[in-house]
Order: structure tokens, then C-alpha cells, then sequence
């Protein structure tokens, strides 16, 4: 449903004679995405691999939306789902993380199509509610969640709408983790 | 308020920390619920023996991560024990990682591997603490820094370091004697305790090594016996008899040790139990108080005289005991004859039957060092020699006679005859 938001808002501008990105140009832009990713990080017995899907929002400002070199920054708030065990003993947790990231990229732009790539890195905190349940028994609690995250993403713009993939590493809480996102948004 | 309660929720990983956190240390994990047989809940549990829960060391057994059994390596059991543990383990796996956090008096999982790190860890404590109290002086339950067991945590076994195909991988616990450890694996199918966090199931384990060392390890030239037994299959009738029998009472005298360390007859039957429909005829075969503990004995197997269906179960159905045999069919008519011989009662179990069989095991071992080939008789006769004349004696007998009449009218256990 954000995706299909997302991609409402992002066709709007497509309205606009091609030139019309040029002209916020000096105060930069803004845009908003949805992003959905996927991190995989180690566990205990250092065997098995958690793979932990996220969902969230993300906004941000760039320097400018036409060709060259641009820099910017965003924030997202990611929720995540990680557990395991059986259907009557597991553990389960719902991490959120409000994340915060600076970008540096480049771009090159034929009209309404644009191509670009860009370096990204940030920080997040966090936390959200997590239950350990046994059959009838169940204990919830709080938790607390930090993550540094480096990578790398790539963009495809049409007009105002834009399309963008990541591949990153970093630290979930002091542990190594991949991550790697799709995210689809709108540029205004 | 909120905020107050929150402080002291810090994730020791997300601090970096690095110092050993050594026993008494209190986890929270999946315990038995006192009072309800069977049952399990959250609660807190002291972990005594740890040496650093951070890292999964223990003085009586490490818990290890990135752990392989390859099974090729199962094929030259040459040299001494130790040396084919050193040489099996290849290293022994690495530190465990939990994720977890401290709230100010105990450990929290943060994650569902440490949850089962924290909760198999209980289990085993308790397991070696109930076999010291029985009285067990031998290599299984011992702490010596050389002597130290290995729990390898979601570790599996692979066909060989060339084809790393996993063989044996989820939904079971198991003790090898090469690598003087254990195998928890990770949960797939089963519903209900993952069995590498059932307390029963884990004491089961432990009597498997409670069994080699006090059978074999521990006697003179006992070793080199079961080396000789484990290094090739045994090619005829008799000598693969005599080692389903051995495999069996293995797997009868594990539950044994589960029912009496628990102090719960169903300690195993109700992992298999609440496993889901895949282990349902486990579930049944394996109560000592179920439909085929009470129809089960030595003779009506071996003579194959019980009913068609559960000798269809047990693998029976042409030859005595033989190489389709299902041995854990013997280990419950084991199980059952000395739950019986307890009347049916868990703490008689617990302080007088279990006692008896680490005390009467060597003489197994002895036995078999002298060339006899193995048969129920081997264990039953010094176990009731061992059990004091008397009330219990008597009801031990009166169980063995019932389920291994054969061997007692042949004056093979003489102190029942």
C-alpha cells in the first residue's frame, strides 16, 4: 500500500514540463521512499544466518535532482520481525529503528530519466517489544537496539519517482550484519 | 517510572562488554513447571558451573558454536580415547556468541539461539548434578579441565569435509562418544520443547554418556572393546545381536536416567509427545507405563510372539534382534522392568533404582572384556545383586522375571532365580 502511495505521488509530477526539476535546484530537493530490506547477521552458535525483514518510511533532502555530483541526508523509521522456536515455545521480537544517514552520490540525467549511484552512512536507535512464550506461559519486555550501517545504493529516476537499491554492512548491537534494501519514492 | 524500569535493561553485546560472566548466574529460560509432569514455562534458573556465560564455557562442559561432526572421521577410532576425541572434535567449534541483556539480577535472551543456549545449559547442569548425587564417580560426570564433555550448539553432521552435506541436522539431541559430546540441533519440523531444550531429553543424552563411560571407558580394556565393536559392522547373527542389545539397553538405561534425574515417569515420552504426529508412535513406544511397555517383554520379542503390529514397529519380523531391529523396542521393556521393579514410583527412581545401575554398569563392561558376548543377563544379574536384599530387591526381581523370564528360569540372573 506504500509502495502504491509512493508511486501515486511520485507519478504527480510527471505533469510538469521536463524542466521544472531545474528550478528547486538551488534550495535542493526533498523525497520519500518505502523501503524494504533485508539484514542478515549471525547468531549464538554461529552456524544459522537471521535473516530480518524490514519495512519502514524514509524522507530526506538532497542537494539538487539534476546531473553531477549531489550530497544529502535522510531518516527512516524501519520496523523489523525476527524470531524463532515452535509454534508453543519461541521468542519473538518487533525492533524498531529511527535511522539517520548522510549520502554522497553522483548522477547523470537525459530529461527525465536519470541514472545515478551514490555511498551512504548512518546510525540508528532503537528498541521495541519482544515475548519469550511456553505454551500457556509468556514474558514480555522491552528491548533496546543500535546500529551503525555503511554502503552503497543505486538510483533510477523517472521524472519525479525513483527507484533506488542498496547493499550495505555494519553493527546490529555489536554484531556484524548485511543488509540490503529496495525502496521506491517520490522526489519533490 | 517507564524509564526507570528500562535502565537497567542493558544489552551486554551493544556494550561491548568483554568480561567472563562466571556462576552462580541467573537466566531466564524455558524451565519445568514444578508439580505439572510434562509441562514447561518461562522462569529464572541459576546457572552454577558456568565459567563464562558470554562464551559458553563451563567446568563440566563447554558449549560450543560452529560446530561439525564429519562422519567419515567416525570410520579410524584407532588410539586412545583421548586421542580420538582430539582428533574427532577438530578443535572443538568456537565461542558461542549470545545475544542477551542484563536487567540488574539476570540474563535475558534477546534472541531465540541464546533463549535455547540458556535453556540447554540448565538442563545439562541439572543432569550432571543429578548424576553426582547418584553417585557417579566416572569421566561422565567429572570436571576435570581434560576430562571436559562438549555441547555443540545447532551443530550437525556432515558426510565429510569435501561434501559438506549436512546428514543429521534438526530436530534432535544426541550424544557421540568420539567426540565425548553432544549434538543439539536446531528446531525445523518438530512442534512442542525443541528436544535440545527438553530437560528430559537432554538427560536422556547425558545417560548415554553416563553408560559408555561407566561400560567402557572407565573399565580396563573396556575401550579398546567398543572400539573394536564400533570400528567395523559386526558380520554375523550373534555378534549383531548382542549389539542391538547393547544399543538397546543404552536407550533403555538414558530413559532410565531421564525418568529418575526429572523424578517424571513421561520425562521422555512427553517430548516425543508434544513433538507433533511425526513422533506420535514414539510418544507410545517409549511410556513405561503405555500399551507397549505393558505388552513388550525380552522373550515375546525374541520369540517374536507379541503382537504382529508392534513387531512390525520394532523392525521384527523374520529374524530375532537382528540388524532391522528396532532397538529402542528393547531399551522400554528395559525402562519399564525397572520402573516397575521402582512400584511405579519416581523418587524410588531417583534415590535407589538409578543408583544401582551406575553401580552395576562396570560389570557390563567387565563382561564384556572377557569375551561374553552381550545379552540383558550381563546387566540385570549384578543390578539386582546391587539393589539391597529386601522389599525392593524382590519387586525388582519379580519386573525382571516378568519381562525376561527366559533368562531367569535359564538361572542367568541367579539372584532372581
Amino acid at each position: 500500500m506504500l509502495l502504491s502511495l509512493a508511486l501515486l505521488v511520485a507519478l504527480a509530477p510527471d505533469a510538469s514540463p521536463p524542466e521544472a526539476p531545474a528550478s528547486v535546484d538551488d534550495r535542493g530537493h526533498v523525497f520519500v521512499e518505502a523501503p524494504l530490506a533485508l539484514s542478515a547477521q549471525g547468531t549464538a552458535s554461529r552456524v544459522e544466518t537471521v535473516l530480518t525483514p524490514w519495512a519502514g518510511l524514509r524522507a530526506g533532502w538532497l542537494s539538487h535532482d539534476d546531473g553531477g555530483v549531489f550530497f544529502g541526508g535522510d531518516g527512516a523509521i524501519l520496523a523489523g520481525l525476527e524470531g524463532g522456536g515452535t509454534a508453543q515455545v519461541a521468542l519473538s521480537k518487533l525492533p524498531l529503528l529511527l535511522e539517520g544517514r548522510g549520502l554522497v552520490g553522483m548522477r547523470h540525467r537525459v530529461g527525465l530519466f536519470a541514472v545515478g549511484g551514490y555511498g551512504y552512512g548512518g546510525v540508528g536507535v532503537g528498541g521495541g517489544p519482544l515475548l519469550v512464550s511456553a505454551f500457556d506461559d509468556s514474558r514480555a519486555r522491552v528491548f533496546g537496539t543500535w546500529a551503525t550501517r555503511v554502503g552503497a545504493g543505486g538510483e533510477l529516476a523517472f521524472g519525479g519517482a525513483r527507484l533506488r537499491i542498496e547493499l550495505g554492512t555494519g553493527l546490529r548491537d555489536a554484531r556484524f550484519e548485511l543488509h540490503g534494501a529496495v525502496a521506491a519514492g517520490a522526489a519533490f | 517510572m517507564v524509564l526507570k524500569r528500562l535502565l537497567p535493561l542493558v544489552t551486554v553485546a551493544g556494550l561491548g562488554a568483554c568480561a567472563p560472566i562466571p556462576g552462580p548466574v541467573v537466566v531466564e529460560a524455558v524451565v519445568p513447571v514444578p508439580g505439572d509432569a510434562g509441562g514447561v514455562g518461562i522462569g529464572d534458573v541459576t546457572l552454577e558451573r558456568v565459567l563464562d556465560l558470554r562464551t559458553g564455557r563451563g567446568r563440566d562442559f563447554d558449549v560450543r558454536g560452529d560446530f561439525k561432526v564429519n562422519a567419515t572421521d567416525f570410520q579410524d577410532l584407532t588410539g586412545s580415547f583421548d586421542e580420538v576425541v582430539e582428533r574427532i572434535r577438530r578443535g572443538g567449534g568456537s565461542d558461542v556468541e549470545p545475544h542477551m541483556s542484563f536487567d540488574g539480577t539476570r540474563y535475558l535472551a534477546d534472541d531465540w539461539e541464546t533463549l535455547y543456549y540458556f535453556t540447554l545449559t540448565a538442563n545439562f547442569e541439572a543432569a550432571f548434578a543429578f548424576a553426582r548425587e547418584a553417585g557417579d564417580v566416572s569421566r561422565a560426570s567429572s570436571d576435570d579441565d581434560n576430562e571436559r564433555a562438549l555441547v555443540g550448539l545447532f551443530a550437525s553432521i556432515v558426510l565429510s569435509d569435501f561434501v559438506p552435506l549436512p546428514l543429521i541436522s534438526s530436530d534432535n539431541a544426541a550424544y557421540a562418544a568420539p567426540v565425548d559430546g553432544w549434538l543439539a540441533l536446531r528446531t525445523a519440523f518438530q512442534e512442542g520443547v525443541p528436544f535440545g531444550m527438553h530437560r528430559g531429553v537432554i538427560a536422556h543424552e547425558f545417560g548415554h554418556r553416563l553408560f559408555f563411560h561407566n561400560a567402557f571407558s572407565s573399565v580396563d580394556g573396556g575401550f579398546e572393546v567398543w572400539q573394536a565393536d564400533n570400528s567395523a559392522p559386526a558380520e554375523d547373527a550373534a555378534a549383531i545381536r548382542a549389539q542391538m542389545l547393547l544399543k538397546g539397553i543404552d536407550e533403555g538405561l538414558a530413559d532410565v536416567f531421564a525418568i529418575a534425574s526429572l523424578s517424571d515417569k513421561d520425562a521422555i515420552n512427553a517430548a516425543f509427545a508434544g513433538a507433533g504426529e511425526l513422533f506420535a508412535e514414539e510418544a507410545v513406544r517409549r511410556d513405561v507405563e503405555g500399551p507397549f511397555a505393558d505388552a513388550a517383554t525380552y522373550d515375546n520379542l525374541r520369540t517374536l510372539s507379541l503382537d504382529a503390529s508392534q513387531l512390525q514397529s520394532c523392525g521384527l519380523t523374520s529374524t530375532e534382534f537382528g540388524a532391522s531391529f528396532n532397538f529402542y523396542c528393547v531399551g522400554t521393556v528395559v525402562a519399564a522392568t525397572l520402573w516397575e521393579g521402582a512400584g511405579n514410583d519416581a523418587t524410588v527412581m531417583r534415590t535407589e533404582i538409578e543408583p544401582a545401575v551406575i553401580a552395576a554398569l562396570p560389570k557390563v563392561g567387565e563382561a564384556l572384556v572377557n569375551g561374553v558376548a552381550f545379552d540383558l543377563d550381563l546387566f540385570l544379574e549384578p543390578l539386582a545383586q546391587t539393589v539391597p536384599p529386601g522389599a525392593r530387591r524382590e519387586a525388582l526381581c519379580a519386573a525382571i522375571a516378568r519381562r525376561f523370564d527366559s533368562l531367569v528360569v535359564a538361572g542367568r540372573i541367579p539372584t532372581c532365580s
